[in-house]
């Protein structure tokens, strides 16, 4: 070997590690790498932990199986739950429950949603403001509180004992299929979705320049035949997302389907994985689990190619736009009216039998002669409810309260912090392949059901696993659950703030010579804050209100405003979980309302 | 005796309640009648997916089970003929019941509601906790009490016990918390809390409730802890497979 090859070749080595040292010294590379790691631990690491305890014996299947040898490899939960004599009530009922209940609320809520969309933005309706304000409220209040309110309503005497309001005043008891099951079910979860298609299509629609439509008119075309042929495919990407949202979220519920469903044995995956779970067969309810998060994903992939496939038009260009509102004519008091109806069933009902329950002193004694505010402000007396002190003055119901205030504080700051690195990173890197794996790592949470992402969860940290410690039982874990799954919203967030600030402000202070840390602090945090803020309010507001995510995870000491209602209810307590119920609702409208006016403060 | 293997604290006992406000007169006379037709969608159950102790109660009455196929034959005049597939009358039991429109509730509370509020005029019969008859003095609406007399047993008796966790900090410190705890001879603080209708302390110097029968006077099965380790599982998840 001569010496200038080996020059050369001492040349090319440095070359490429300076190279490399340049590579790692830009910021978001770093950011990028550190994104990385976080998500791979929590995201990818309890998907394969959960798979991985699925194929081995746990101390508990002893219990299950003479053969269980804690620790060694089995298939005994993939045939307990493929096919064994419980497969037709463990997987195939629930799974046809599941997905039928997922898809009739989908078509219900997103029926509602735009209908009303188009009332409000694209017709002389009065009110519509107002309308357009209320209409958000259903979403707001935790979606469960509508199953209370309806067995407040709907309970009938064959299986309660006690009657709701409905058979208190007028005498007839309503059968089986209106108080439980798919039916009730299906109500009010459409009841409390279709907030999100309202405001997916109503923003879509108003989008669209009426002249498009108008030019159909004038070409002769039928009114459907405008609405089939110009207006639908303008509004199918709103619409096809808010199916996949409202679809994705029903999957995962816990609450309401557990409520409801139960007392007539109409079981759902969810609740089968709970059920599973607190029986101690956790393995099972993983299995489980990773059947939703199958399902979940592959209609949200089917939905994808969907709204890939169908052309793409831009609505909003350089030149003038307006808008025409149909006149509805006779129509537009009954529609009023109509609507007026749905609010009450929505809000106003569920909230006054809400506040109702609290107040009677028996169960489902409705009589005003037996009214009491026992329940919110009594002492301690073991004449009631085993004991336990009215609500604002009992310590176990304060100290949850404080719980989920700051689970809400913790995880809404934390995800929103992580969402602006994620922007940053995404954002900068754009077009690199380490950018978009950080996107679409993020992304991930999105697709596993609530209740499955908290089983993911349980799977990994109930035990040490390397350097992971068991964080089952501590604040931490429920946090840490909390954060994860809203990240594919605050990431979002972070990538559109960041996308508004133009890199020629970095770069300047740059070659004034900044460091990044003062660049990042001084520039980029201030200006993407405020976008962040209503972000930081919207995750508030989530976890504040969230059963199905943490329930499987919360403790006594960790427990929430959500958990004790569900606890409560459970054990029977209606006037404990109605009052708590109204607690929750309080403070959730308290933040909402605190979002608006931040919001408006910076013109968002 | 109840000291071995593990201290126990106080038995409970799961049985039948009924509304006494509705009915005069128990309204069943053995297990079997709530499997004929007159108790079809009148029988409220107390979810063993839930509540453990109701797995203890359905594995007691499978471990029990020439007694039940006994007691079928002295109520129907005939041997009991097992569905295909079940191996003995315990878990035929379980299936008939099942069969004709068992309903069932979370919790023990809900089944003495269900039964004690019940406007009907036919009111069902539940199994629950022998102690919710305690909260009678709390709601006044409640009418229910429990069917004492019944074949082939009236009920199923649970040990409650205590245990001290290995390697815990204080361990005199609990042994005195479970010195407290199972009370003394005029019942004591630390047992007050159990001491209600239908819970039965161990002591025989401790006095029962007030109006309560003494454990002895009733006839029940005693569930076995064994037992219900080994084969409680099989009886749920039989219990899960027919659920319909």
């Amino acid at each position: 070997m001569t010496n200038t090859a080996v020059c050369m070749e001492q040349r090319e080595t440095t070359l490429r590690f300076s190279r490399i040292k340049n590579y790692v010294r830009q910021p978001h590379i770093v950011i990028s790498l550190v994104l990385l790691v976080i998500l791979l631990i929590i995201v990818i690491l309890p998907f394969a932990r959960m798979i991985e305890d699925s194929f081995v014996w746990q101390f508990a299947d002893t219990r299950l199986s003479r053969n269980a040898e804690p620790g060694g490899l089995t298939l005994f939960h993939w045939k307990r739950v493929f096919a064994s004599a419980l497969t037709q009530n463990i997987l195939y009922r629930p799974l046809i429950n599941s997905v039928s209940t997922s898809l009739s609320v989908s078509l219900v809520a997103m029926f509602i949603g735009s209908f009303l969309a188009w009332l409000v933005s694209r017709t002389d309706l009065p009110f519509k403001k107002i309308i357009a304000t209320m209409a958000v409220l259903p979403y707001v209040i935790p979606s469960y509180i509508h199953a209370l309110a309806w067995l407040n309503l709907f309970k009938n005497s064959r299986i309660g004992g006690a009657a709701g309001v409905f058979q208190y005043l007028t005498g007839i008891t309503p059968p089986d299929w209106l108080s439980y099951g798919y039916f009730p079910i299906v109500v009010t979860l459409s009841i409390h979705y279709f907030p999100f298609t309202f405001l997916l299509v109503s923003a879509a629609l108003t989008s669209i320049d009426s002249r498009l439509e108008e030019s159909g008119e004038i070409l002769g075309a039928t009114r459907f035949h405008i609405l089939r042929r110009i207006t639908f495919p303008l509004v199918l990407p709103a619409l096809l997302s808010s199916f996949i949202l409202t679809f994705s979220r029903v999957l995962g519920t816990f609450g309401t389907p557990y409520f409801l469903g139960t007392p007539v044995r109409y079981y759902t995956l969810s609740t089968q994985i709970y059920s599973n779970i607190i029986n101690r067969i956790p393995s099972v309810g993983y299995i489980l689990a990773f059947v939703l998060i199958i399902i979940s994903s592959a209609v949200i992939y089917i939905n994808q190619r969907m709204i890939g496939r169908s052309k793409s038009f831009v609505t909003i260009a350089g030149k003038g736009f307006r808008v025409t509102e149909t006149p509805l004519e006779k129509l537009r008091y009954p529609l009023l009216c109509l609507i007026g109806l749905l609010f009450v069933a929505s809000v106003i009902l569920p909230l006054v039998l809400l506040v109702w329950q609290t107040l009677t002193l028996y169960p489902n004694d409705y009589s005003i002669k037996h009214l009491t505010l026992l329940f919110w402000i009594g002492k301690a007396n073991t004449a009631f409810a085993e004991g336990e002190a009215g609500i604002l003055r009992n310590p176990a119901i304060i100290g949850a309260a404080w719980n989920s205030i700051k689970l809400a504080l913790v995880s809404s700051v934390i995800a929103g912090f992580i969402g602006i690195f994620i922007g940053y990173a995404v954002v900068k890197g754009r077009n690199t392949k380490l950018a978009s794996a950080v996107e679409q790592m993020s992304f991930l949470p999105y697709l596993v059901p609530s209740i499955a992402f908290g089983a993911l969860y349980l799977a990994l940290f109930s035990h040490r696993f390397g350097p992971l410690p068991a964080l089952y039982g501590t604040f931490t874990l429920v946090a840490l659950v909390c954060i994860a799954k809203n990240l594919p919203f605050t990431g979002r967030a972070g990538i559109t703030s960041m996308l508004q600030i133009g890199s020629e402000l970095e770069e300047a202070s740059e070659t004034l010579g900044a460091r990044w840390v003062t660049r990042f602090r001084r520039i980029i945090l201030p200006l993407s804050i405020q976008g962040a803020i209503s972000g930081f309010i919207l995750v508030f507001i989530t976890v504040m209100r969230e059963l199905s995510l943490i329930i499987l995870l919360v403790t006594p000491e960790t427990r929430t405003l959500t958990t004790m209602t569900f606890r409560y209810q459970e054990q029977g307590y209606t006037q404990f979980s109605s009052a708590i119920s109204v607690l929750i609702i309080i403070i959730v409208i308290f933040g909402e309302s605190l979002s608006r006016r931040f919001g408006k403060k910076n013109g968002i | 005796m109840y000291r071995e293997p593990l201290l126990v604290h106080h038995a409970s006992v799961d049985a039948l309640v009924y509304n006494n406000e509705k009915m005069n007169a128990f309204p069943i006379k053995s297990l079997w009648d709530l499997t004929t037709d007159a108790w079809k969608g009148r029988v409220i159950f107390s979810d063993p997916q839930k509540m453990s102790e109701f797995v203890e109660v359905l594995a007691t009455i499978v471990q029990h089970s020439d007694e039940m196929a006994a007691d079928y034959k002295r109520v129907f005049g005939k041997d009991i003929t097992l569905s295909s597939g079940v191996e003995n009358a315990g878990f035929e039991w379980i299936l008939r019941l099942l069969n004709n429109d068992l309903i069932i509730l979370g919790s023990t509370n809900s089944v003495s509601e269900a039964v004690g509020l019940s406007d009907q005029a036919n009111p069902p019969v539940g199994l629950t906790a022998y102690s919710r008859l305690r909260d009678k003095e709390k709601n006044p609406n409640l009418k229910f009490d429990v069917i004492t007399k019944l074949e082939p047993v009236m009920g199923v008796a649970t040990e409650v016990v205590v245990a001290m966790v290995k390697g815990g900090a204080h361990p005199n410190a609990a042994k005195l918390l479970i010195h407290w705890m199972m009370g003394d001879t005029k019942g004591g603080e630390g047992y007050k809390p159990y001491f209600v209708l239908g819970n039965f302390s161990v002591r025989t110097d401790v006095p029962p409730p007030k109006g309560s029968a003494s454990l002895s006077e009733l006839k029940l099965w005693k569930a076995d802890a064994d037992y219900v380790w080994n084969e409680g599982q099989k009886v749920l998840d039989f219990w899960v497979a027919h659920l319909k």
